[in-house]
């Protein structure tokens, strides 16, 4: 398969993520598709490192997953923080830093 | 076999999705294809699947950004993920396809599943209203950054060529990860352990205190 048939999925599942980012109004479906766009980012560099024959743009994916992995462990917990002192994830209602 | 285009996949893996154990009576990929299939490349098989798998990765997604229930977003990301992992075993990249499994769907997702059952969200948290105006702006701005990538990606159509012939296997990802990336090997282990103190402090109970101290 030519690999701009994987770039082009790989738009698609970001531009899926972006508009999940942007409508949804829970946190925890926000942070899902923030998951759907590394994801998809990340199959632009398998199959880029697959189209150049060069094993770094999977050295690279390893290192995405790693860094996922830790922004996602925070995320929640910063989620499960909120939860506790104001009862909801909706993000329109918590808005005490906004002017 | 002159015609048939040299495929990116090594052979041996869709054999052993197929057969069980590589007999010794259908040594050719060739002669396989034609018992089982009736084709004649096995670069159409590839097709085929990689047009099965994005399909089912698309559905997945866009019904995960559809979904009022938070478990089923989580569910349908999953199988995102499955779908995404075929393909990097399409991409002759069966390590990275390994990880991907055991890190996204094997902890990442089982954490948010954790997460949503222990908040115990309710279906009916928002509405997702598809006619407001907003909506359709977002939905026409999404719709533009895809065309703009779609624009990008097919005006360099067969610019990219292959600068070495690496092989893709496992040693040889393990060798480069501790040879050429040892250094950010090290750093991502410190990230982890800052990430998982980070999350301890974050998520705890604060104790209250009592007077009498």
């Amino acid at each position: 398969m030519a690999v701009e048939y994987y770039l082009g999925l790989s738009a698609a599942l970001f531009a899926v993520g972006v508009f999940g980012v942007l409508v949804r109004r829970n946190a925890i479906i926000v942070f899902l598709c923030i998951e759907l766009m590394l994801n998809a980012v990340n199959l632009t560099f398998v199959a880029l490192s697959n189209h150049v024959q060069n094993l770094d743009g999977q050295i690279f994916v390893f290192f995405v997953m790693i860094v996922a992995a830790a922004e996602v462990a925070i995320g929640l917990a910063l989620v499960v923080a909120i939860f506790r002192s104001k009862e909801t994830v909706n993000v329109d209602e918590i808005s005490l830093m906004r002017w | 076999m002159g015609k048939c285009p040299q495929s990116a996949v090594d052979a041996k893996y869709i054999f052993y999705f197929f057969n069980n154990v590589w007999s010794q009576s259908v040594v050719d990929l060739s002669s396989w294809l034609n018992l089982y299939f009736f084709v004649e490349c096995i670069s159409v098989v590839e097709t085929i699947l990689f047009f099965i798998i994005a399909a089912f990765a698309l559905v997945s997604a866009i019904g995960m950004v559809l979904q009022k229930n938070p478990v089923y977003s989580v569910l349908l990301l999953i199988v995102t993920l499955f779908a995404i992992a075929g393909l990097y075993v399409l991409l002759n990249a069966s390590f990275i396809a390994a990880v991907h499994m055991i890190v996204y769907a094997g902890a990442i997702m089982v954490l948010f599943l954790f997460v949503v059952m222990m908040l115990d969200l309710r279906e009916d948290i928002e509405r997702i209203n598809l006619k407001s105006l907003p909506k359709f702006i977002t939905v026409s701005a999404v719709g533009i950054l895809f065309v703009e990538m779609a624009m990008v990606i097919s005006l360099s159509f067969g610019a990219m060529s292959p600068l070495n012939n690496q092989v893709a296997d496992t040693p040889a990802v393990g060798n480069l990860l501790f040879t050429k990336y040892l250094l950010p090997f090290e750093v991502a282990s410190v990230l982890l352990l800052a990430a998982i103190i980070g999350t301890v402090i974050i998520a705890r109970k604060k104790l209250v205190p009592t007077h009498s101290e």
